[in-house]
């Protein structure tokens, strides 16, 4: 916890704070933005899959290409799929984009050009920094290529750099000084509004338009022409030099917003349905992760397990629509992907089979019965047997695998007498209450699991890495890790039931154009 | 009939085989019918007995006068400290000491503001003076549930996660032993502290003056600034408002302050 004397100590090392700008010059940026321009641009109005892949991989390309000191060589061996994707879609151009197959075979030879040069100009510019001041610590926009740029700036002879993620800047962290990889614009404004160094240096491309300036975050200061009438203060106190080396002139920048991999939440949304039984569809939350995977979360109701490393290490079971961009997921890589039930049932043991048995019975005939006769005489003739929460929601969650009973045992009879299996009702509802208990006993085990190696993990690199590997021995065969959220979805989307709990490859996402 | 005595009356009561000396210090009566439903029997060591009409055979009326015990057993007046003495001006903190009100409710995280305000350690040199007084912000702000039972409060924390009780019109036993819940409309002033406590719980305090402190490096921070800077644009009357500015101490470099009124819901 923050205390006042480490804020004092922040606070006094940092009021004058100041932000440096170091360009570099690379031969071949300026060429490097505008032909990917010019071939993005050409595939603005395609919605085809090919097209949507060609597009993530230059603009992932370009953003790499800024964010991480690497030669253009290792910048592509960051996303080999995507080289692969590019690869064939060059071959096929003609065919499949006449309109701008030169272009594209013109972007591809001049990726072997630049593979084959290894302008190590970034790294060295970062190099030369670190020699004249050795404390300096890197800061990266994301954590992808983070471990590739250090050994690659270990290779020209500083072994001792460091990088820390944008995330540890909120907490109790003070530094001599900071080296910021990439633009002032991508980076959250606490890191030069609140600095947690005495100077900051910026580093990037002199193609990259950009600039930070300290201002007031209060509406109040800029509207009323005397602003000791609306508001004190005066914003941030960090300053900012201008570049020494002035910049290119201004139509030869791009702009480092457009370099920032977004994704097109609603073009997700029409891309990623396909059912055309919208009974069948539900509504999830999205979200990206650290690996530029997207997992499908259920919304409305559902909960799960996240870690917030950064909160003096809680751990929570939250509803999926309090999920944030910094928490930790818990996501399958491997086996099971319901490690709850999973957990559930070995405490059931013996058990388990026979009330999963009842719990698929009676979720199918309610099923059956609801398709019969559609889902608002069905929701009526509930009403009428006595059930006061059917509603639309209720009744699709109680069609839903995840759901295992109703809250009163009284709505739970009605289910069964409308379902025709109201004899049943004394063993099943004594079967669900004991699967209901067996998962609160799962979810808790889940909790201490997590805590335990939460506290046992390194907490840089948990913010560096945005992973930790997750071992739950009760879910036997199944590879877990939690995994920062990068993004989220602005709102629900609708989504196939089966596509819950999926785990999207990035090569399915498309960005924004 | 021992119902009929009146208060004081010294009897004696068997309890467990023991007999004890005792005074009737009231009654309690029947709404229904007007007549005594219990009797409350103090006697000289224990708590207060309620006896009823089929208990009565255990009181009788004692020819000898009890005596209470001469040792009064009451809540001591907490002393104000030097901290809040110095800090108030002493008639102000002496208010503070015998009477309890509601001024300042503090929404936020419960564990993290309990540890500033009982760990976090301040002092304060008074004008003139050459010693500084040492103490915690519970010395100032007197939070009703880091004190003890029988301390007085001005103040209460409101969790971010909970929504804020509703007055209890109606207190069982239960919930006065319990201590009953302080309902937020009687509180006039809510401090939010940080961006989450202020986006989660405005809507619940649209009728209190409002000060809310924000971290600069809280990942929502933004989202509640754009929420401030949207109130202000809808504030009204100016003139008071501008005139309150005035008092206000100047800003520390880096921070920001504005001050709005809204229309009041």
């Amino acid at each position: 916890m923050l205390t006042l004397g480490d804020a004092d100590d922040i606070y006094s090392a940092t009021r004058d704070c100041c932000i440096r700008y170091e360009l570099v010059s690379h031969s071949k940026a300026a060429e490097f933005f505008k032909l990917t321009s010019q071939v993005l641009s050409g595939l603005r109005d395609e919605e085809s899959d090919s097209s949507l892949k060609i597009v993530r991989f230059l603009k992932r390309l370009r953003f790499d290409f800024v964010a991480f000191p690497l030669t253009f060589d290792h910048i592509l061996n960051l996303n080999p799929r995507g080289c692969e994707t590019f690869a064939r879609s060059v071959k096929q151009a003609d065919a499949l984009y006449p309109s701008i197959a030169n272009d594209l075979r013109s972007l591809a030879g001049f990726f072997e050009r630049m593979a084959i040069e290894k302008d190590e100009c970034f790294q060295q510019k970062l190099s030369d920094l670190l020699n004249a001041d050795s404390s300096q610590l890197l800061v990266f926009k994301e954590s992808r290529g983070v471990q590739q740029s250090l050994k690659a700036i270990r290779a020209l002879g500083i072994r001792s750099v460091e990088a820390v993620a944008s995330q540890q800047l909120r907490q109790h962290f003070l530094k001599e000084g900071l080296l910021v990889v990439g633009p002032t614009r991508w980076f959250p404004r606490h890191i030069f509004d609140a600095p947690r160094a005495a100077s900051i240096t910026c580093v990037h491309f002199d193609c990259v338009k950009d600039i930070y300036v300290p201002e007031p975050v209060f509406v109040g200061a800029q509207l009323m022409q005397d602003s000791r009438f609306a508001s004190r203060g005066c914003g941030p106190t960090t300053t900012v030099v201008a570049p020494e080396v002035p910049s290119l002139p201004e139509a030869e920048q791009v702009d480092s917003e457009i370099l920032l991999p977004r994704i097109d939440w609603t073009r997700f949304a029409r891309h990623g349905v396909h059912s055309t039984d919208l009974s069948e569809l539900t509504p999830a939350r999205l979200f990206r992760l650290i690996d530029d995977r997207i997992l499908v979360l259920e919304a409305d109701d559902s909960k799960t397990h996240i870690a917030r490393p950064d909160l003096d290490k809680t751990v929570l079971f939250i509803s999926v629509d309090e999920i944030e961009k910094g928490d930790f997921v818990i996501i399958h890589e491997s086996g099971e992907r319901d490690y709850l039930s999973v957990i559930a049932n070995g405490i059931l043991a013996e058990k388990a089979n026979g009330h999963r048995e009842a719990q698929a019975n009676w979720k199918r005939r309610l099923q059956e019965k609801v398709q019969s006769i559609g889902v608002e005489e069905s929701i009526v003739q509930l009403k009428k047997m006595g059930c006061s929460t059917a509603n639309y929601q209720n009744l699709r969650n109680w069609q839903s695998p995840s759901n295992i009973k109703t809250r009163d045992k009284s709505d739970f009879a009605c289910l069964l007498q409308f379902s025709g299996i109201e004899n049943l009702l004394e063993d099943y509802w004594k079967w669900m209450e004991e699967i209901h208990r067996a998962h609160n006993a799962a979810g808790r085990y889940v909790l201490e699991s997590l805590m335990k190696q939460l506290e046992k993990a390194d907490p840089h690199q948990l913010a560096l890495t945005g992973r930790l590997d997750v071992k739950l021995t009760q879910a036997q065969a199944s590879a877990k890790a939690a995994v920062r959220v990068e993004d989220c979805s602005p709102g629900k989307i609708e989504v196939p039931r089966s596509m819950i709990g999926e785990l999207l490859e990035p090569e399915e996402t498309p960005w924004q154009s | 009939m021992l119902c009929d005595k009146p208060k004081g009356t010294s009897v004696t009561i068997r309890v467990k085989n023991r007999l004890q000396q005792a005074i009737i210090s009231g009654k309690e009566m029947n709404k229904d019918n007007g007549t005594v439903k219990y009797l409350r029997i103090k006697p000289k060591k224990g708590q207060v007995r309620l006896i009823n009409e089929s208990q009565s055979h255990l009181v009788k009326v004692s020819a000898k006068r009890t005596q209470l015990r001469k040792r009064q057993v009451g809540q001591f007046v907490k002393d104000n400290s030097e901290f809040s003495k110095h800090f108030f001006s002493e008639d102000a903190a002496e208010h503070g000491a015998v009477g309890s009100s509601k001024l300042c409710a503090v929404v936020g995280s419960k564990r993290q503001l309990e540890h500033e305000f009982t760990q976090q350690r301040f002092s304060v040199t008074p004008d003139g003076g050459n010693e500084a007084a040492k103490g915690v912000l519970q010395d100032i702000i007197k939070v009703k549930s880091l004190g003890k039972e029988s301390e007085q409060f001005l103040s209460a924390i409101f969790s971010t996660s909970k929504t804020p009780t509703r007055p209890v019109d109606q207190p069982s036993a239960e919930t006065v032993a319990q201590g009953t819940p302080i309902a937020h409309e009687e509180f006039p002033v809510v401090v939010f502290d940080g961006a989450n406590a202020y986006l989660k719980q405005n809507r619940n305090w649209q009728r209190q003056n409002r000060v809310v402190v924000l971290d600069r490096t809280d990942s929502k921070f933004e989202d509640a600034v754009d929420e401030l800077n949207r109130q202000f644009m809808g504030r009204i009357v100016e003139t008071e408002v501008l005139n309150m500015l005035e008092f206000l101490p100047n800003a520390p470099a880096g921070v920001e302050i504005q001050l709005s009124e809204v229309k009041r819901c």
